[in-house]
Formats: structure tokens, C-alpha cells, sequence
């Protein structure tokens, strides 16, 4: 297979929210990023 | 430093201590890297060991009406049938403000179960009381929501989960009980687009080829926020709902498929479990859910109370006496936060586990469930019993974040640019 991997590519964010949930509760506010 | 790390038909550059990557040119990515390598170790560093607790997860009853057959909490627990009264309600609610006010932060109770609702009353008043002071949440089955309990919810900015595990009528109400899928149809039009409603899908061996279906069922039904978790083999009995996971990975990403798709229409799903797994590569420190990054959020943002104020350092240690940190009607949070039994927890690090330590992925998945692995394997040094599943569904975030399609998941308004390369 072809292997893409010429295209340079990186990322990286910061957030204010912190996150306390599980994966079966979540929870939501203005500034989670999701 | 970095190493490469193959993913289906990309080839990337990775600091698992770190977390960063990159595809393009050797040279060049490392000459970027060196220069902000420091500090993006301190950040994975200052996230992983930071003991901030923000949360309480508190079971106010020990009651369920109903009998999932895959529930993570011991039936001796479910047994004891006992009640938090209003005033041992209010206690944890008091000690809890006066603990998050001295660290500067409004903090939040969540009541989990068991099935709060069964102690409605009691904590639907302490919610009218303190909900000036503390952030509160519900997760529930949704069995006992009436039109009513919906409004008040919705009034209070009540951050609310229901559960429900299939679109299918038939194969929900065998796994969740007779009459749950009517019932949480109904409560769906109640909550009418309520933005800090989600619903929660326990993936097992039953439903898992109709992931993508139940996003287009809760999308139809305005649901914006989906979580989907393979079912935790932490009791015996929910080993035997534990999943393939190759087979469920391909069903989840399926489901992710269908998400983006409906997001493209115009109003938006995102499943949070996919959308956490992106967050471990683009924005490790920023991760909404605690579960997949080691040590996990357990005992260290969050804790759980059983409803006879046992504290534990997460729901689903509850009942495993060896990991409890005190009663909250006996101790100080803090005295439970600090406790030799949360510290086990604490301390553990996916770089302790043998078949982990060199694994290049090892700071996106974390190698959950501590509890998980405790229970079913005799340590919490294992791999994860969905190791694949993880390997499978992060070359798929990798795929979708080296062409930068992740704003379909995340919310940019929430993101701050550290460095970009593309």
C-alpha cells in the first residue's frame, strides 16, 4: 500500500475545560470542546 | 524521542511520552520537535500526575428498578436497599462546597447509580438547595422521568445522561427491561434538543451491529451527544456481554461514519467517546472523559460514594473494599482523596504494565479499565481486554485528523492553537 506520509502534518490545542467524566457520563458546558 | 508507528496506510512520527506527532519529512519534524519537546512533556506530565478532584460521582440509593444483566455493581451492593436520607444528602452536598470553594473552583455532584431517581425526592431538594454553590449532574435509566422531573431539570441546567442501548424495542428492553425503550421515547420529546442531555450505549455482543442505526435514531430524535463504551467485564456476569473487540471496532467506526454524516446536514451528533479519543492526539491535556489515559481520572478528579458514604475511586470499584478511601460521613475529602487506597489507583501507569511499557500508543489509550483489570485478570497491570479496538479506532482519528476533518467532532470555539503544521 502507499504510504502517505510526504504531506507534513502536526497539531496541537490546549483547552480551558477540565474533564471529569467517564466513558459512560459526560459532562457538558460551554467550553468542553466537545 | 521519536519513533515511527505504521497506521493502515499512513506513516507517523510519535512521542508517546509526549504525545506528539507528525507525518512529513525526518529532519524536519525533528528539528521542529526539539524545539518544544520540553514542554509538551511537561504538559503530558503536569495532566497525567495532577490531582485536581472536580467531581463526586454519589449513588443516593443503593436501589435499581431494573437488572441490566452486564451492571458493573456487585448485587450485595444493589441488595442493601439503602436510602441517602435528605440530611446525609445535604452533608456530602456541604462538606463538598466548602472543599471545591477552598480550591477555588465551583465544582460538581453527580448522582449515578444504582438508579437515583429512586431517591427523587431527596435529591431533586438538594438540588433546588445548593444548586447556587455546586454543579449538579444525573444519570439515570430514565424508568421513573415524568414530564414534570424533565422541566425541572431543564430549569436547573441539570446535566443529565439516560441510558439506552439499541433502537430496537425488542433488544433494548431485553438488556435494559420491559417497557425502557417506550419509556425513554418518551422522555426524548420532554427533553426536546436539551443541550446537556446525553445518551448513553453499553456496547455488547446484542447490539453492536447497530451502532451507526442508533446515531441516526437519536439524531432524529435531537440528541446531540452520544456515548458509546464497550460493556466492562467487572463482574463475572458482564465478562459473558464482553464483545469481539476487531468486531466491535469496525461497527463503532461505522457509527462514527453515520455522526459526521448527519453533522454535515446542518445539526450536529458527536459519539464522546470517539471525540475523546481524538482530544488524546490533538489536544492530550484537554480530554473530556478520564478514562482513557493513565493514570486514569479515578481518585484523582473524581470519586465515588456508595449510598452508605463508603467513598471509592470510581463507581466501578464500588464493593472492592480494598480500594475504598474512607466514609464521606467519617473523613474529609481530603483525608479520602490522599488515602493509600486511592493511591494504588493513582499510581497506576500504563508504563508499570509489561505489554504496554513500549506500546507507542500507550499515552492515547491509557490501557483501561483499572477496575476492569483488577477484577477479571487478579492486577490492575494488564492490557486492556480492547486493546484492538483501541488500535483500530485511533489509526481511524489519526486518518481523519492528517486531513483535518476533526470539526466535525470537536468544537473549535473551545480549542486554543498551540502549534500547527499542515
Amino acid at each position: 500500500m502507499e504510504k502517505k506520509d510526504n504531506k507534513e502534518v502536526s497539531y496541537r490545542f490546549e483547552c480551558k475545560y477540565k474533564g471529569a467524566g467517564l466513558t459512560h457520563y459526560v459532562v457538558q458546558s460551554e467550553d468542553s470542546p466537545f | 524521542m521519536l519513533e515511527d508507528i505504521a497506521l493502515g496506510d499512513f506513516n507517523i512520527k510519535i512521542d508517546p511520552e509526549s504525545s506528539f506527532w507528525a507525518t512529513g519529512d525526518n529532519k524536519r519534524i525533528e528539528a521542529f520537535y526539539s524545539g518544544i519537546r520540553e514542554e509538551l512533556i511537561k504538559e503530558m506530565r503536569d495532566f497525567r500526575f495532577n490531582r485536581e478532584l472536580i467531581l463526586l460521582y454519589v449513588n443516593p440509593t443503593d436501589r435499581c428498578n431494573a437488572s441490566c444483566p452486564y451492571c458493573y455493581l456487585p448485587s450485595k451492593i444493589k441488595t442493601r436497599q439503602k436510602n441517602m436520607s435528605y440530611e446525609e444528602l445535604a452533608e456530602i452536598a456541604e462538606k463538598a462546597i466548602v472543599y471545591f470553594e477552598k480550591k477555588g473552583i465551583k465544582g460538581s455532584i453527580v448522582f449515578h447509580g444504582s438508579e437515583p431517581l429512586l431517591n427523587k425526592e431527596n435529591i431533586f431538594k438538594i438540588i433546588e438547595d445548593y444548586n447556587d454553590n455546586i454543579n449538579f449532574g444525573i444519570q439515570t435509566n430514565g424508568f421513573l422521568l415524568t414530564e414534570e422531573d424533565v422541566d425541572f431539570i431543564k430549569d436547573r441546567a441539570v446535566n443529565t445522561g439516560i441510558s439506552l442501548d439499541s433502537p430496537d424495542r425488542k433488544i433494548n428492553d431485553y438488556l435494559r427491561g420491559e417497557g425502557h425503550h417506550s419509556k425513554i421515547l418518551e422522555a426524548l420529546d420532554w427533553f426536546d434538543g436539551y443541550s446537556a442531555l446525553n445518551v448513553v450505549t453499553t456496547i455488547t455482543g446484542y447490539n453492536m451491529t447497530q451502532l451507526a442505526d442508533m446515531i441516526e435514531f437519536l439524531h432524529s430524535h435531537k440528541v446531540s451527544l452520544s456515548l458509546m463504551n464497550p460493556v466492562r467485564g467487572t463482574q463475572r456476569a458482564s465478562m459473558a456481554f464482553r464483545p469481539d473487540p476487531l468486531k466491535i471496532a469496525g461497527e463503532f467506526i461505522k457509527a462514527v461514519d453515520k455522526s459526521i454524516e448527519l453533522t454535515k446536514t446542518g445539526r450536529r451528533i458527536v459519539i464522546g467517546d470517539f471525540a475523546n479519543i481524538i482530544l488524546g492526539i490533538v489536544a492530550p491535556a484537554a480530554r473530556v472523559l478520564m478514562c482513557d489515559i493513565s493514570p486514569c481520572g479515578a481518585g484523582r478528579r473524581f470519586f465515588a460514594v456508595s449510598a452508605e458514604g463508603s467513598s471509592y475511586p470510581c463507581g466501578e470499584f464500588i464493593g472492592m473494599e480494598e480500594f475504598s478511601g474512607g466514609n464521606v460521613f467519617s473523613d474529609s475529602i481530603g483525608k479520602i482523596s490522599s488515602s493509600e487506597n486511592f493511591r494504588k489507583v493513582m499510581e497506576r501507569t500504563v508504563e508499570g504494565i509489561d505489554e504496554c511499557k513500549t506500546c507507542k500508543l500507550r499515552n492515547i489509550c491509557g490501557s483501561p479499565c483499572p477496575a476492569e483489570l483488577y477484577s477479571s485478570e487478579g492486577s490492575m497491570y494488564r492490557k486492556s481486554y480492547y486493546c484492538d479496538f483501541y488500535k483500530k479506532v485511533v489509526e481511524y482519528a489519526f486518518r481523519m485528523i492528517i486531513n483535518d476533518d476533526i470539526w466535525y467532532v470537536l468544537r473549535r470555539s473551545a480549542l486554543i492553537e498551540k502549534y500547527k503544521i499542515i
